[in-house]
């Protein structure tokens, strides 16, 4: 976990004073193996980090994970930021229009090899959720079975159905410590040549709002999750239905 | 003197009544108690996601217009770190 490494730690305690907070319950799902054991690991969860001014406005943000020395990294150059306002060199006047300009960027261009998948935007985290929303989800389910055939394993007369291990095996896949490095570390790639632009583009038309007023945006625009679906985007691939709230 | 006695015989049943010890379901009571103990013993029956775990080392206030009181004494900037779910739940 980020804040459990003592670099990172020690860094954000001695840099900023910090808070954290909950935008809303995270969709979980649970494997019961029914001998009274569970294992529980969260679906469709990410993060946002907004640096403020000290009465509240944002001058900053960073949307979505990356890895412990490049959140320092990115976070070294919010500092530098912040040493700007605080000079006093910009009159508060111009200071929205001095941020906005620094925040404003060339437009972003989406590279076909770093888009975004689909689920959970992060790739770290998608690489184990996919497969547990891909199982969960009815359709895959129904098309599996429909198509399943019989497999004798080993010779030794246990037969099973493809369909059930098609289904099952990425949910036992999904299984997985919570983060796969590797998906980490394109995370990382992708807010270095995308994300940080994306979140600059955004902050520039709300330069020095304070985080309540803008994070729905941020969550929406930035992480592709509509914090006002209750399912949030889990319906209907996952949950079946129709597209859309429920 | 007769007609006051008999009338307070029920009376006096009434009120010894009240005083009793409400009956207990003791079969109900042999189901439950196991229940309670299953759900009160260590980690029986807790799930990962509803035990509590400190978010990390960071120092963390309280919640955002804390850290900004702080952040007008230090001079420091304020960090507000957002996600669904809580950072103090093992599982997040």
């Amino acid at each position: 976990m980020l804040f459990s490494q003592p670099e990172v730690a020690s860094f954000l305690s001695d840099s900023f004073e910090c808070a954290w907070e909950s935008v809303r319950p995270v969709p979980r799902v649970t494997i019961d193996f029914g001998n009274g054991h569970t294992l529980e690991r969260t679906l469709r969860g990410n993060i946002a980090t907004y640096v403020c001014t000290s009465d509240g406005r944002t001058f900053d943000l960073i949307a979505g994970l990356v890895d412990g020395p490049e959140y320092i990294s990115r976070l070294k150059q919010s500092l530098t930021l912040h040493d700007f306002i605080s000079s006093g060199k910009p009159r508060e006047a111009s200071l929205e229009d001095s941020l906005a300009r620094w925040h404003r960027a060339t437009p972003p261009v989406v590279r076909e090899e770093l888009r975004r998948p689909e689920g959970n935007m992060n790739f770290s985290k998608n690489s184990i959720e996919r497969p547990i929303e891909r199982s969960l989800s009815p359709l895959f389910a129904s098309t599996e079975a429909s198509n399943g055939s019989v497999l004798d394993l080993n010779g030794s007369g246990l037969r099973f159905a493809a369909s059930k291990i098609r289904v099952e095996s990425p949910l036992v896949n999904g299984l997985r410590p919570a983060l796969d490095e590797s998906g980490l570390a394109r995370d990382t790639l992708f807010a270095r040549e995308e994300g940080y632009r994306l979140a600059h583009a955004f902050l520039a038309t709300r330069v020095l709002q304070p985080p309540s007023e803008m994070y729905r945006d941020a969550y929406r625009e930035l992480l592709h999750v509509d914090l006002d679906d209750p399912y949030l985007g889990l319906a209907p691939d996952v949950l079946g239905g129709e597209p859309g709230r429920h | 003197m007769l007609h006051r006695a008999l009338f307070a015989l029920p009376l006096l049943a009434l009120a010894s009544l009240s005083f009793q010890e409400p009956r207990r379901d003791i079969g109900k009571a042999l189901v439950e108690r196991r229940i309670e103990n299953a759900l009160t013993a260590d980690g029986a029956g807790t799930s990962l996601a509803s035990r509590k775990v400190a978010p990390g080392l960071v120092h963390w206030h309280p919640d955002f217009e804390a850290a900004c009181a702080a952040a007008r004494t230090s001079g420091k900037p304020v960090l507000l770190f957002q996600l669904l779910g809580r950072l103090d739940d093992e599982l997040c």
